[in-house]
């Protein structure tokens, strides 16, 4: 026989937890989790929530945000180089990657904003190293073990408390959700997280972890490892419980893109509009390490990444919660401004990223686009640091003290 | 044997090696200074770590040409092996420190792995830098220090072949200091300035062997940590070491690797500082105390250690001698657990400790027990890597999904078919969990246990690999 025949009860066949649509409006108004934050009609109240996207594998900016009026661009890129009149024009230098109409319609909405030339100082090409000073924060000579996210964990400033404050779709959990003595939740789904955390073996130890561990009745200090894998795994159980009973609440009804990214995009939205207590989630989206072939390759990724957006914000607006949410995109780099010799393009250094809200403070293009004419040996030269969109987006916009999580002070960008 | 000798081997043999499986802790000597003396003289020969097939330099691949003057479809073919090369190093290692006696070489370099970390494509080059780190493992630090600066891999990764007289770069001096040997805040933007310009012409020719550049090399005058001469980077590393802060770094490394990573005592740790500075930097030395002395097998330092994934992946590989059907399946393993060899986070190293452990690693290690021993699905999907970690990009996820195996559980069922339910779950747990991690609920075990009359052995055993206590060495 096997185990999990004896011993594994799974509740998702079961329906403890499923609730019939029509007590949907007052699941919403009763549940316990949800506080203040919202009303039997999802409007929102104060509930602040950051998306981080990454795109790995470092994006192509130039060919992202198109400056279609360079000729400079034209004549580094003259097979890969968007013609003028097929990219998405925002204004008179710079246009959207031809796949990318849905962050147009936002663009024209007044609900994007375009921030060019962001890097930081002596970047870093290898993939590797550079995604981890972007998940670190750190500088380019400095080496640190935890993260942005997870430093604002670790912060416990409101909105950080709990163990579920911030959610990765993923199966394993990135640096950047990594804190020294908090992390992040990784999951793929709510469903999956919670069939791995309720096994019933599982359920079992954890509980007499509780009893006698955790409240004292055993021998063990607060500073045993033994005490902190206990603790976890309460949490563990705890947090998959209910992100789990809250994900029933609200059932999205909008089609996302097929695959990963999409599906990964929808259970953010599903969590956010049931009113999760969760400030952060974190999206990743790859493949855009486009050395050769680059257009029909990047072309299609863009699609996804902004088609995907595109119905998460109209997913968010229905349920009038786009005000508070702000989606922040990032590549580790972006890439030369060259084509190279396979129709593709090499390892980089700035690049743009996108923030989308209901309401920013500064929509349309924040800054000059990219200065071709002025490269550093072949490459762009950063002009925003990112540590500063970062900043933005704990201080300003999650309330935290900057100075902690990323070594200097709260300066607004005035974004959001 | 007594108890508490018992215990205290088991620590031993967990922490400098990767634990005995109980069969071969059987035929163990019974005291500690003999076990001690055992393990070092059983790792005294070096077995390199090799593939059936001979690796090849970029040179080779270039057609006798320099790599730079590659073509693409040459690079390609580079990568592509690379990558099946580095696939099997892997797994050949994660065997080899499953299986060899002599596992405190392994551990010691498993150890230095992690603090002279490093990322290399080619795969030659991430082999031999392995290898100059095993052969010097436990020989003396001054001698591996050198070995690895004059390594390809680790020129490459920190740079040094851009370090030129002309245009100085920094990278490589900086790690060395940082990372490497004395720490930050033990040297001025000055040292590294005159140490860069001291290694400057440090490279390596297109089949990986060391050379100097004479015309790369700025062979001026150099002011370096208060110290004034044409100094060579050999001489940057004697001026290093002879500080007493690099013993004392590399001593409290080691001590919160092989002893308390959460509570380090620092008088112990001033002390072995200084005996490793008093013997010349031997690491032999600095190990052997470590492992002869009695605050190693005090209570708190026993039972409380997380296991890295590595160790945690070793540990179930020998004591139930699993072979996966996929042998890829141990990489995907590493890959969830968060802890892939040669694949460090960065030049710092993997920062081990809690750092392993956030909810889902916790229920990753929970669930795979079950998953081994009942071939049961796990249902993970990663998220794919940057390029520069294309091997593991090339690991399908979906793999984890097939964990087909087969186990050999012969000798515990020789010696506990017959036995009750609280009797094998009171032997077991003593068998297979760390000293100063075995106290659990028993009653809980035994009523699970019984649940599966049919191999009560099997159920057994996968209960308490599965728990938070097995987590720990």
């Amino acid at each position: 026989m096997k185990r999990r025949d004896f011993v594994r009860y799974t509740t998702l066949g079961s329906t403890a937890f499923l609730v019939p649509a029509f007590l949907k409006g007052f699941e919403r108004l009763s549940n316990p989790y949800l506080g203040p934050i919202e009303n039997a009609y999802g409007v929102s109240g104060n509930k602040k929530i950051l998306v981080v996207v990454q795109l790995s594998g470092g994006n192509d900016g130039l060919n992202t945000v198109i400056p279609y009026r360079n000729d400079i661009y034209y004549r580094e890129r003259p097979v890969i180089g968007k013609k003028e009149n097929e990219v998405l024009k925002l204004n008179d230098d710079l246009g959207l990657n031809p796949g990318m109409t849905a962050l147009k319609g936002l663009y024209d909405d007044g609900k994007l904003t375009v921030i060019n030339s962001v890097g930081y100082p002596n970047p870093d090409r290898s993939h590797f190293r550079s995604m981890d000073i972007w998940q670190s924060a750190s500088e380019s000579n400095q080496f640190e073990s935890t993260g942005w996210i997870g430093r604002y964990l670790d912060s416990n400033c409101q909105g950080a408390q709990k163990p579920y404050s911030a959610i990765e779709t993923d199966g394993s959990l990135s640096l950047a959700m990594r804190g020294e003595t908090r992390t992040g939740i990784a999951l793929e789904s709510p469903d999956a997280y919670f069939a791995m955390a309720h096994d019933k073996y599982i359920k079992a130890v954890s509980e007499r972890g509780n009893s006698s561990l955790l409240n004292g009745t055993d021998d063990i200090q607060k500073e045993d490892n033994l005490h902190y894998l206990y603790k976890t795994l309460a949490e563990s159980g705890s947090s998959a419980d209910y992100i789990y009973k809250t994900s029933r609440i609200y059932k999205s009804t909008f089609e996302y893109p097929k695959g990963e990214f999409g599906k990964n995009l929808k259970t953010i939205a599903t969590l956010i509009v049931s009113g999760l207590d969760t400030s952060v989630y974190y999206i990743s989206l790859g493949g855009f390490d486009t050395h050769d072939q680059q257009n029909q390759r990047q072309d299609k990724l863009l699609k996804e990444f902004s088609d995907g957006i595109g119905v998460f914000t109209d997913d968010l607006k229905a349920n009038n919660r786009l005000r508070d949410v702000v989606v922040m995109t990032f590549s580790e780099f972006g890439r030369r401004v060259s084509q190279n010799a396979s129709n593709g393009t090499d390892h980089g250094t700035a690049n743009n990223m996108f923030i989308i809200n209901g309401n920013l403070k500064k929509p349309g293009i924040y800054n000059d686009a990219p200065d071709l004419s002025n490269l550093d040996n072949g490459d762009l030269i950063y002009k925003v640091d990112f540590k500063d969109v970062y900043g933005e987006m704990v201080g300003n916009w999650l309330g935290a003290d900057t100075e902690k999580i990323l070594y200097r002070k709260n300066l607004s960008m005035g974004l959001i | 044997m007594e108890k508490s000798i018992h215990s205290s081997l088991k620590h031993l043999y967990l922490r400098a090696g990767f634990g005995l499986s109980p069969w071969d802790f059987e035929v163990r000597e019974n005291s500690i200074p003999k076990a001690v003396e055992n393990l070092f003289s059983e790792s005294k020969n070096v077995t390199e770590l090799q593939l059936d097939r001979e690796l090849h330099s970029p040179k080779y691949y270039a057609g006798g040409m320099m790599m730079g003057k590659m073509s693409q479809e040459q690079k390609k073919e580079l990568t592509k092996q690379s990558i099946a090369d580095e696939k099997e190093m892997n797994l050949k290692w994660i065997e080899k420190m499953a299986m060899e006696n002599g596992s405190l070489r392994e551990k010691m370099t498993l150890f230095w792995h992690g603090h002279f970390a490093c990322t290399e494509p080619i795969s030659l080059y991430a082999l031999m830098l392995n290898n100059t780190i095993r052969r010097n493992a436990l020989g003396n630090f001054g001698d591996l220090l050198l070995a690895v600066a004059k390594e390809p891999a680790m020129l490459r990764f920190l740079n040094n072949q851009q370090n030129k007289k002309q245009s100085p770069n920094e990278n490589f001096a900086r790690e060395v200091m940082e990372l490497f040997t004395i720490g930050r805040g033990k040297y001025t933007e000055d040292d590294i300035k005159n140490a860069a310009r001291a290694f400057t012409g440090w490279t390596t020719d297109g089949d990986g062997n060391f050379i100097k550049r004479p015309f790369q090399h700025d062979d001026g005058v150099k002011t370096f940590m208060g110290h004034t001469g044409n100094f060579d980077g050999e001489d940057i590393m004697k001026i290093i070491l002879s500080r007493k802060e690099t013993a004392d770094f590399i001593a409290a490394k080691a001590y919160k690797y092989f002893v308390n990573q959460e509570n380090p005592d620092q008088d112990i740790i001033a002390q072995l500082g200084q005996k490793f500075y008093d013997a010349d930097y031997e690491i032999g030395v600095l190990m052997h105390e470590i492992f002869i002395s009695d605050w190693f097998y005090d209570p708190k330092n026993m039972g409380n250690r997380i296991k890295s994934p590595i160790e945690l992946i070793i540990g179930l590989k020998r004591d139930f001698k699993i072979e996966f059907d996929n042998p890829e399946v141990e990489l995907g393993l590493q890959r969830i657990l968060g802890q892939i060899l040669f694949h460090p986070p960065n030049v710092s190293g993997w920062a081990g400790g809690r750092n392993w452990i956030d909810s889902s690693s916790l229920l990753y290690r929970m669930r795979i027990p079950e998953s081994i021993f009942y071939t049961s699905e796990m249902d993970i999907t990663v998220k794919g890597d940057a390029a520069d970690s294309a091997m593991m990009s090339e690991v399908n996820k979906k793999i984890l999904k097939v964990m087909k195996n087969t186990t050999d559980l012969g000798y515990y069922d020789g010696k506990y078919k017959d036995k009750t339910a609280e009797e094998m779950v009171d032997e077991l747990s003593v068998s297979l969990l760390a000293p100063g991690a075995q106290n659990i609920d028993k009653p809980l075990m035994v009523d699970f246990v019984k649940s599966n009359s049919s191999d009560m052995v099997r159920s057994a055993i996968m209960l308490i690999t599965s728990l938070p206590e097995y987590q720990l060495s």
